[in-house]
């Protein structure tokens, strides 16, 4: 994006030149432009994973065998994943979290920009090494994104390169939550305390913690595999004595908070926009703060629900079903105070709320699956089919995803300075909320009826639903350029944005001009 | 505004999305589809779906609740009909309300699903133990109660059905394409089974959904689930692996036939014999008559090695008690030694049915994951180390060791097949006796 170059008519506050091309954008240590990077990345990353579950799709369209080998599917279920969780969802909150909090919270940057530059670069290398594994012998790792052993153990080179890549992607995540919390906790302007700072910041703050938490669980966990491969150990191997449940618990103890660690910013950038445009406060800020740490500390203790099936004991599975319900409480409570600050409001539907509504919607859709699949007995019949595809992909497509759609619309006249069009947002919206609904929605009968998830091919009566699905698939996917070109011709040009942007919009960030300069917030602003 | 512009926007995506659907129910609609779970045949199936029914239902009126409301407000409350907007932020009695009335909400989902989960898990007092194992593909049934019966059970759809990348040698795919093995695990209906579950590779998991019976088959664990079918649901059931297990996960169902505890204790009685669709071989007319109309369906998609194994399978059909012989050799059939020939032809079934998952059915196995079979070092070297490779497989390696699943004799004629075909022409063979010496 090159909304700088106009940003640099503003920037007249500092006496070195602005530095330009290489200089610019490899070596940055401004939060926006390190923030941009990470969006372009995110972006890319999407467009790439949407790519490998079209390649996943065009081959369920129909049973049989058509275009791909068993395994090459597996790949693709691996791959796809491993992308859009570490390449398209969390770096485009990082990105959001770059641009966003020190403008919310009136600080001049990021308190620690030159690891932020480092964070940044460190993705571009990690993804190269998980990509550059299709080209190995037995080609990229194909044991789902969960890796779990032993399948893993048996696994090619590609394991291993994707293990380094976890290992570049989790120090990226810590250094990156680091720097969230650093910043959050010291730079803001005077007068902001903790409870009045912006939702967005708040639910950053809490992920930063929930990523310095788990991350370092998961490379352990990954580190073990790689010895038990390469260096003679047993932590998960059954031959050598090992245990590979041991390896689901490790797993699965990072894996749920990272769940709440792609959903925790989303929710805090519905925060923002559904006030703005029911041109109403939020209703119960703090005890949205409040829902959003307890969902945090519940996530700590649910993990053993994805794996109900391997055998614990009763009391195990009763423990993780409750824990696991009991998460549904703030999470509703969050969905209330959206309805609620909605309620006798005086709405109107750009494209921001737009996506906000399709994802209080879907989301909570895709919240009451996961009550479904919480409740034990029931889950052993959902578990591991399509049901759970379905649900996971309405969290996390219509939940992060399309949060994340609905704050790029909302913060682009910020960024570049110009209105983006509207019509066509709005376009973008339609489609993409149809196509999901017909790529997924079929998916909960497909699981309900029997068709587990990770088969490449299946029995005729599952190919209906599976028409639909890879259907909408491809519709959702294509949708996705015209988000590019919404994008790209914004920050080319059209209507200029004033500072405020919406009607009367909360928070530091429309104090100052759009587009936003290059340097902001050098004096702090006083927070009443 | 919405449903000014934007409402017409909407009205020609629903207009095009109405017609997609129209077009897809009529005309590439193939069979019939289902919406909800399998219907249950076990008291635990039916409490199951109950319990689901129960939390569906819960959950669809939360849903309807909330967003009936939201609706009514983005109707009512918005700026195009100059609604004035309110400024309330906050209400604690409100906030304590929607967060007690849920609570309540799940501790009324608890109770049952706490109910139900305890019966699940009470695996005491069985009439009957199966052992359950998984293999990289397969799964393998070994009766523990003195019967000893034991047996493998694989994928018996053929190949040319699933492979549908070249049109011109496909076949078209049958209706219980992938939900059929080649033998099926016989259980009575009205007694308590319980399985004890393992695997011997990686991670696999048993699945019936009639049965609402789903529990991983991890390597090194004993996992335990158990299933009590109503009499007089006798029939086929057909389930799934449900753990990612590798390249054939989708290649590996379960099939179980229930039949009615005298038959099953004839059909134990008999040894555990199978027919030639994999089903029990019971010594009444009766009960095979039961399934005459299934065998006649599926003799006609039967594949050429089926049919070679089984040459006289139509007539055998039309005399339902005569069914052919189980295709398991036996060991003594060893004693005399064998022609490479002899040996080879058995050896291709064999390696059809445990080797060509992984190094293909033309021994050129996938670069990078599996080993060609075609002028490997080991297939065409020494022949002792081709034997020792089948017996012990390869530790680390999805190369599992066969000494307990083939018998000397099958072992024996997939080494000679491996030898002397699929490329290699080593001209050397080896019979069940050296292969006995070798264990």
């Amino acid at each position: 994006m090159s909304h700088a170059a106009t940003a640099h008519d503003h920037h007249d506050d500092h006496d070195h030149p602005m530095p330009t091309g290489f200089k610019r954008w490899a070596m940055s240590t401004n939060h926006k432009d390190i923030g941009t990077l990470y969006l372009i990345f995110s972006l890319a990353m999407l467009m790439l994973g949407g790519a490998f579950a079209l390649v996943i799709r065009a081959e369920l369209f129909q049973p049989g065998l058509q275009y791909i080998d068993p395994h090459f599917f597996n790949q693709m279920t691996t791959v796809h994943a491993l992308v859009m969780v570490f390449g398209a969802v969390m770096p485009g909150f990082v990105g959001f979290a770059n641009w966003m909090l020190p403008l919310m919270v009136g600080a001049p940057d990021m308190a620690l920009p030159r690891m932020n530059n480092w964070s940044f670069w460190i993705l571009p290398f990690a993804f190269s090494i998980l990509i550059l594994s299709f080209f190995v012998p037995g080609g990229a790792p194909a044991s789902g994104w969960t890796l779990y052993a032993p399948l893993t153990i048996q696994g090619g080179m590609s394991v291993d390169m994707a293990i380094v890549a976890i290992h570049m992607m989790g120090i990226s995540s810590i250094m990156g939550a680091i720097n969230v919390i650093v910043t959050v906790l010291n730079m803001r302007a005077p007068g902001m305390t903790l409870m009045k700072m912006p939702l967005f910041v708040w639910t950053w703050l809490i992920t930063a913690f929930l990523l310095i938490a788990v991350m370092p669980v998961f490379a352990g966990a990954v580190t073990m595999l790689l010895t038990d491969r390469h260096f003679g150990t047993a932590f998960f191997n059954p031959a050598g004595g090992g245990d590979p449940v041991l390896y689901q618990h490790i797993f699965w103890f990072f894996g749920h908070p990272e769940v709440y660690i792609m959903i925790l910013p989303a929710f805090g950038i519905i925060s923002h926009i559904i006030p703005t445009f029911a041109r109403k406060p939020l209703f119960g800020y703090s005890s949205m703060v409040f829902a959003t740490a307890a969902i945090a500390f519940l996530s700590f203790i649910v993990w053993a629900h994805h794996m109900f099936t391997v055998g614990m004991p009763l009391q195990g599975e009763l423990f993780f079903m409750y824990a696991t319900m009991l998460i549904s409480v703030p999470t509703g409570v969050k969905v209330f105070n959206w309805v609620t600050t909605m309620w006798r409001g005086s709405m109107s539907f750009e494209t921001p709320m737009l996506f906000s509504i399709g994802v209080v919607f879907l989301f909570t859709l895709g919240g009451l699956s996961g009550l479904m699949l919480a409740i034990t007995p029931a889950d052993f019949q959902y578990h591991d089919t399509y049901f759970v595809v379905a649900h996971f992909h309405y969290v996390l497509f219509s939940g992060a995803v399309m949060a994340m759609m609905g704050g790029t619309y909302y913060w682009l006249p910020k960024w570049t300075g110009h209105m983006y069009n509207e019509r066509l947002g709005k376009i973008h919206f339609w489609l993409t909320a149809i196509a999901f609904n017909v790529t997924f929605f079929p998916q909960h009968f497909l699981g309900l009826a029997g068709m587990p998830r990770r088969y490449a091919d299946y029995n005729p009566i599952f190919t209906e639903f599976n028409q639909w699905s890879s259907i909408g698939a491809f519709c959702l996917g294509f949708s996705q350029l015209l988000f590019i070109y919404i994008i790209i011709s914004t920050v080319r040009g059209g209507k200029k944005a004033t500072a405020e942007v919406w009607d009367n919009p909360e928070g530091l960030e429309w104090t100052v001009p759009s587009p936003a300069p290059f340097h902001t917030f050098d004096t702090p602003p006083t927070v009443k | 505004m919405l449903f000014s512009q934007q409402g017409k926007l909407a009205a020609k995506l629903f207009t095009v999305s109405a017609s997609l659907v129209a077009a897809l129910f009529s005309g590439l609609a193939q069979a019939d589809y289902r919406l909800n779970f399998q219907d249950p045949v076990t008291g635990v199936a039916r409490d199951i779906y109950d319990l689901h029914m129960l939390i569906f239902w819960i959950c669809v009126a939360i849903f309807v609740g909330v967003f009936s409301v939201m609706f009514y407000s983005i109707f009512k409350h918005r700026k195009s009909k100059n609604y004035e907007p309110s400024t309330f932020s906050h209400s604690t009695s409100v906030e304590i309300i929607w967060t007690i009335i849920p609570f309540l909400i799940l501790v009324g989902m608890a109770v049952p699903a706490t109910k139900v989960l305890i019966k699940m898990e009470d695996t005491t007092k069985s009439d009957l133990t199966v052992k359950i194992t998984g293999y990289q593909w397969k799964w393998g049934y070994e009766y523990m109660d003195g019967s000893d019966i034991s047996f493998y059970s694989t994928l018996s759809t053929p190949r040319t059905q699933i492979d549908q990348f070249n049109r011109s040698t496909a076949t078209e795919i049958g209706e219980n394409y992938l939900l059929e093995t080649d033998k099926a695990m016989i259980v009575p209906s009205g007694r308590k089974v319980r399985a004890l579950i393992t695997a011997n590779d990686v991670i696999h998991a048993w699945w019936i959904p009639a049965f609402g019976t789903k529990k991983d088959a991890i390597p090194g664990y004993i996992n335990e689930l158990w299933f009590n079918v109503d009499e007089g649901a006798e029939g086929v059931y057909r389930g799934n692996c449900a753990e990612l297990c590798g390249k054939d996960h989708a290649y590996m169902p379960i099939v179980v036939q229930v039949v009615t505890g005298v038959e099953f204790d004839k059909w134990v009685a008999g040894g555990g014999q199978f027919d030639a669709q994999g089903f029990a071989k019971i010594d009444t007319a009766s009960t095979q008559e039961q399934f005459a109309g299934v065998i006649s369906e599926e003799a006609s998609e039967a594949s050429p090695v089926e049919k070679s194994e089984t040459p006289n399978q139509e007539l055998e059909m039309a005399f339902a008690e005569s069914v052919v012989e189980a295709v398991v050799p036996t060991a003594s059939a060893a004693d005399a030694a064998m022609s490479i020939e002899d040996l080879s032809q058995k050896g291709e079934s064999i390696y059809g049915a445990h080797c060509a998952a992984c190094h293909q059915v033309t021994g050129a196995g996938l670069p990078g994951i599996f080993p060609a079979i075609t002028g490997s070092s080991v297939a065409t070297g020494p022949i002792n180390a081709h034997v020792k490779m089948i017996l012990n497989g390869k530790p680390g390696t999805a190369m599992a060791a066969f000494r307990n699943q083939l018998n000397d004799e099958e072992v024996a004629a997939v080494i000679t097949y491996q030898r002397n075909a699929l490329g290699n022409s080593v001209g050397d063979s080896v019979q069940a006796a050296d292969i006995a010496a070798q264990r």
